[in-house]
């Protein structure tokens, strides 16, 4: 997709009727030629091909147009000079590597990290729904001026609506929350949102269905005989891997059987953002929630959401004039007003959102051009003075001051181009990561489109126009009369100084942020948990012939799992309902006999008596509860025992919970058990209580033991369902929130620094470059290397050590805003030592990189060349 | 060589760009479909990369002196929808022309010592 758009951008040097007659050929045979090289040398095969075509065809397609000089008109002679200028630019280029390189990168990441905001706020505001026709989609709200007003519309009004003349069709929806789809009822199933929606809702979105259909009117009642349900595409593959004959076959949404009667298209996931997975007739609402607001009578207007399509040739603004005259006017007489939006987020809000939202867009991708083009600045001016005597030489020879400026900007151009390539990739590369990390399925929303690119060539435009106009205009004061370089004067040094103190600054509290969160990480996984977490295994299985009206025959399984596993070879097994830091619940207890008003909150964790020491869990007092259905014994962690009774032993009380009494037993010492951050009141009672099929959980090196335990199970029943997962992998997956943050605080910190080292270069290069002059003079004089490199570099430096101590400083807000984003550090200090030497570390090895080059390069004047030079 | 009008025509078209020269050569074999020819092309220059478009650029050079044609594939072959390249007769007669006066100048290295013997190796 990304290299067709590039492709075809780069054709547009061609002239049009090459295009008409080739252009199509051309970008296929480029993909082909692209997968060829792709599969016999992998991606440099690929870079090859495409720096050869960034190359090839602008400079081709330019000399293509000069030569069909018989449509000639001014245009084209222009553009045949810019082909010259681009050929010129690209030899020029190639002689200062070192600085093309520098200036690439540092645009690209500017480019990138502003295209990569810019399409966030695409993707989640400025796009509407995935559908056909898009523009003509319109939500139909009221318009809510006083808090007292409507807050939404009825079936009444969805019947009222339908007699408009402004909309073709129109169709209600109302959101499903938590939709649990399975194969058998009650099972383990996919899903999260759907949508109830009139049988016009499909026609409306003109979301096509690739099998089956859609629903009937008269599925869509009150009563009506069969449920019925559409699902996604994602759903069709994740359930039933795309197989063809899935219409007409069942499944559970909770415990009622829905007989499938049609797939949605790949890349409809429904109304944005959210991400449906299956539609069900409106009036099924009526099954799960009788109570809904929707159905009562008394209950005013609510809460249909209601999309309609324009009928060709009609506005929003009548069709919203129209659809207020329809709602008969209130008691008091007041007709309420219709609003008729599009489907986007921004549309759907009002003005001042809209305002707020673009500010942020705009000084957002200011600050980032500010930045980048204030690193820049000083490389290009560095680059001016080095070629000064190029230029001067050019003049002399007769070229125009104009031609050199056009021939500057050129040059300009042509590394923008390349940047924002480069740039493009950049961010495709980041949203392919953040969807794999973040298992999101919202592709089609995030995928660039022509918002995206509109935006990065009008960024990289900027870009190029901050980057070249003002070391051109520069550039082009050089006169022939003047001397040395030293026309071009320094800018505000200070100024940019202070710019990169903030970058640096910002660079390494986003570092340490990084070192941080990652340290939190691996200590929650790896570390001790009040026991130790290694090698704990946690066996799950979900037997495949077990209805819920068969106790026996579960029981039946289970006991025959359990005395299979009794075998001699295996390390100690312990019984679980539920598997510590991901499916420990809460529930109240009552002790007996107090007061019947108060309860305490706990978490429940159900497990045996030999779960106790596989993980290690030690008693205070008392011992482990006995192990058996109908064994009414109980142990708590002591955050439990204080918190139900205070001051008094627990041991012998009794406890309700379930409606069951529980006799406490026994006291663990408290240990993190259902989350890794905070220890909460935990009730043990025996294994089964809660779940028909405990899950075992053993301490074993290596997947040897509990491939042996899933190895027994499924010879009980071949067709159970077993999943093995450590217990770290379980913490690592409840922490995604936590490693992602790390991971984009690495990356954000990295790129900060990557842009701040950048801008070091360019402040140094800059540096030696006015002063070329002067070192020569003292190095002639007899000044020691090291004492030239000193008075240099003092100013940087400066910035360097400056741009650390902000930036520890900053970083000790830390803790709060990783707290606000609901990330914890889990007792670890913001303050933290060690992260602070890592992120200092990297930064002196970054600095260093920074200045060896300028620095070398100043080391490099011989004097003798340097005076002669400027004679 | 018996002389035709072609070789009288293809005389002026002399000496031929290497470019050129390697996409005749690649078609000398048979028609060839843009993916083929870019592949012969790129494996006849030694795995120079070849730019597409570029390519198209030069075959509709070509085809306007007539050395080529394009042609189009038979309904039962799989690519139908895709332009096929052939020489013509005139392109024929340049290529061998070009081969012949290439060969002579490769003579003329060989004899000067500057290549191998036949097998032309540095």
């Amino acid at each position: 997709m990304f290299l067709r758009v590039l492709y075809r951008a780069l054709m547009l040097a061609y002239p049009r009727d090459f295009r008409r007659e080739h252009g199509s050929d051309a970008v296929r045979l480029f993909l082909e030629a692209c997968q060829a090289d792709h599969r016999t040398r992998g991606t440099v095969g690929v870079l090859a091909r495409v720096g050869r075509a960034l190359v090839d065809v602008p400079t081709r397609g330019f000399a293509e147009r000069a030569a069909s000089r018989r449509h000639a008109r001014w245009p084209v002679a222009l553009l045949s000079d810019l082909g010259h200028d681009v050929r010129y630019g690209l030899r020029a280029l190639r002689r200062s590597p070192t600085f093309t390189i520098i200036a690439i990168l540092t645009m690209t990441i500017g480019i990138a990290l502003s295209t990569a905001m810019f399409t966030t706020f695409n993707a989640v505001a400025l796009r509407g729904w995935p559908v056909e026709h898009a523009g003509t989609l319109v939500l139909i709200a009221p318009e809510s001026a006083s808090p007292q007003g409507p807050s939404g519309f009825g079936l009444d009004d969805l019947e009222r609506f339908r007699r408009s003349q402004t909309l073709t069709t129109v169709a209600g929806s109302r959101r499903a929350f938590n939709v649990n789809v399975a194969l058998e009822p009650g099972g383990r199933g996919e899903g999260g949102f759907g949508g109830h929606v009139t049988p016009e809702f499909v026609d409306a979105t003109g979301v096509r269905l690739i099998l089956g259909r859609n629903f009937r009117s008269d599925e869509d009642r009150e009563g009506a005989s069969e449920p019925v349900v559409i699902i996604s595409y994602l759903l069709w593959q994740r359930l039933f891997a795309g197989s063809a004959d899935v219409i007409g076959r069942t499944v559970y949404i909770g415990k009622t059987a829905h007989t499938i009667i049609g797939v949605a298209r790949e890349g409809w996931r429904g109304q944005q953002p959210y991400r449906d997975d299956v539609w069900l007739p409106l009036h099924a609402l009526r099954t799960y929630q009788p109570q809904d607001t929707l159905f009562l009578r008394d209950a005013g207007r609510c809460c249909l959401e209601i999309v309609g399509r324009l009928a060709p040739g009609e506005s929003r603004a009548r069709a919203a004039a129209e659809l207020t005259t329809l709602i008969p006017p209130g008691p008091d007489g007041h007709r309420h007003r219709v609003r008729v939006s599009g489907t986007s987020m921004l549309d759907r809000t009002s003005g001042y959102v809209w305002t707020a939202a673009l500010t942020l867009v705009v000084v957002a991708t200011a600050l980032v051009l500010l930045l980048t083009g204030a690193n820049i600045a000083h490389l290009q001016l560095a680059r001016a003075m080095a070629r000064a005597r190029e230029i001067r030489t050019r003049i002399a020879l007769g070229a125009g001051r104009g031609r050199v400026v056009r021939q500057l900007i050129g040059e300009a151009m042509l590394l923008t181009v390349v940047a924002g390539v480069l740039a493009m990739a950049v961010v495709y590369a980041l949203l392919d990561t953040l969807m794999r990390i973040s298992e999101m399925e919202l592709r089609d929303a995030w995928t660039p489109d022509a918002a995206v690119y509109g935006y990065c060539i009008g960024v990289s435009l900027a870009m190029s126009v901050t980057f070249s106009l003002l070391p051109a205009l520069r550039s082009a004061r050089i006169g022939l009369a003047h001397g040395a370089g030293q026309t071009v004067t320094a800018p505000r040094l200070r100024f940019n100084l202070a710019l990169l103190t903030t970058q640096i600054a910002l660079s390494v509290s986003l570092l340490t942020g990084a070192v941080l969160l990652h340290r939190v990480f691996v200590h929650a996984i790896r570390g001790d948990a009040g026991f130790p977490l290694d090698g704990l295994t946690v066996i799950s299985y979900e037997p495949a012939a077990v209805s819920p009206d068969q106790p026996d025959a579960a029981r039946a399984i289970r006991r025959s799992v359990e005395h299979a596993l009794a075998g001699p070879s295996l390390p100690p097994i312990g019984l679980l309902d539920s598997v510590p830091f991901s499916t420990v619940f809460s529930a109240r207890v009552q002790p007996e006999g107090g007061d019947p008003n108060v309860s305490y909150s706990v978490d429940v964790a159900p497990m045996s008596a030999s779960a106790f020491d596989v993980f290690g869990i030690p008693f205070v007092r008392g011992r482990p509860h006995a192990d058996g259905d109908g064994v009414s014994e109980a142990v708590l962690n002591e955050s439990a025992a204080r918190r139900i009774f205070p001051g008094q032993p627990a041991i012998g009380r009794v406890l309700v919970y379930a409606k069951r009494p529980y006799t406490v037993v026994g006291v663990t010492r408290d240990v993190y058990f259902a989350s890794r951050g905070t220890i909460r009141p935990t009730l043990h009672v025996p294994a089964g209580t809660a779940r028909r099929f405990p899950s075992f959980v053993l301490r074993a090196d290596g997947r040897a033991a509990s491939d042996q335990v899933g190895a027994i199970i499924s010879r009980v029943d071949p067709r159970a369902r077993v999943t093995v997962r450590t217990i770290s992998d379980t913490i690592a997956d409840r922490l995604r929130d936590e490693r992602m943050g790390a991971q984009a605080a690495w990356a954000g910190g990295l790129l900060a620094l990557a842009l701040a080292m950048f801008g070091v270069f360019g402040v140094f290069a800059y540096v030696v470059e006015e002063r070329r002059r002067e070192i020569g003079i003292r190095v002639a004089l007899g000044a020691e290397k090291r004492d030239v490199l000193n008075a240099l570099f003092r100013p940087a430096r400066v910035a360097v050590v400056g741009g650390l101590g902000f930036g520890l400083i900053l970083s000790l807000s830390l803790g709060p805003i990783l707290d606000s984003m609901g990330m914890s550090l889990f007792g670890h200090s913001p303050f933290d030592p060690v992260a602070f030497a890592i992120v200092g570390m990297i930064l002196s090895v970054a600095a260093f990189v920074a200045t060896i080059i300028p620095a070398r390069r100043a080391l490099g004047v011989d004097p003798s060349v340097m005076l002669k030079e400027d004679a | 060589m018996r002389s035709t009008p072609n070789d009288a025509r293809a005389a002026t078209l002399l000496p031929l760009q290497p470019r050129d020269y390697l996409i005749l050569l690649a078609l000398a074999d048979g028609p060839l479909h843009g993916h083929g020819l870019l592949r012969a092309v790129e494996a006849e220059a030694g795995g120079v990369l070849f730019d597409p478009a570029n390519l198209y650029r030069l075959l509709r050079k070509l085809e306007r002196d007539a050395l080529v044609s394009e042609v189009r594939g038979t309904a039962r072959q799989e690519h139908q929808r895709r332009r096929q390249y052939a020489l013509t007769a005139l392109g024929r007669a340049v290529l061998v022309r070009e081969s012949a006066r290439l060969a002579a100048l490769a003579d003329a290295a060989r004899a000067r010592r500057l290549v191998g013997g036949r097998s032309g190796v540095r």
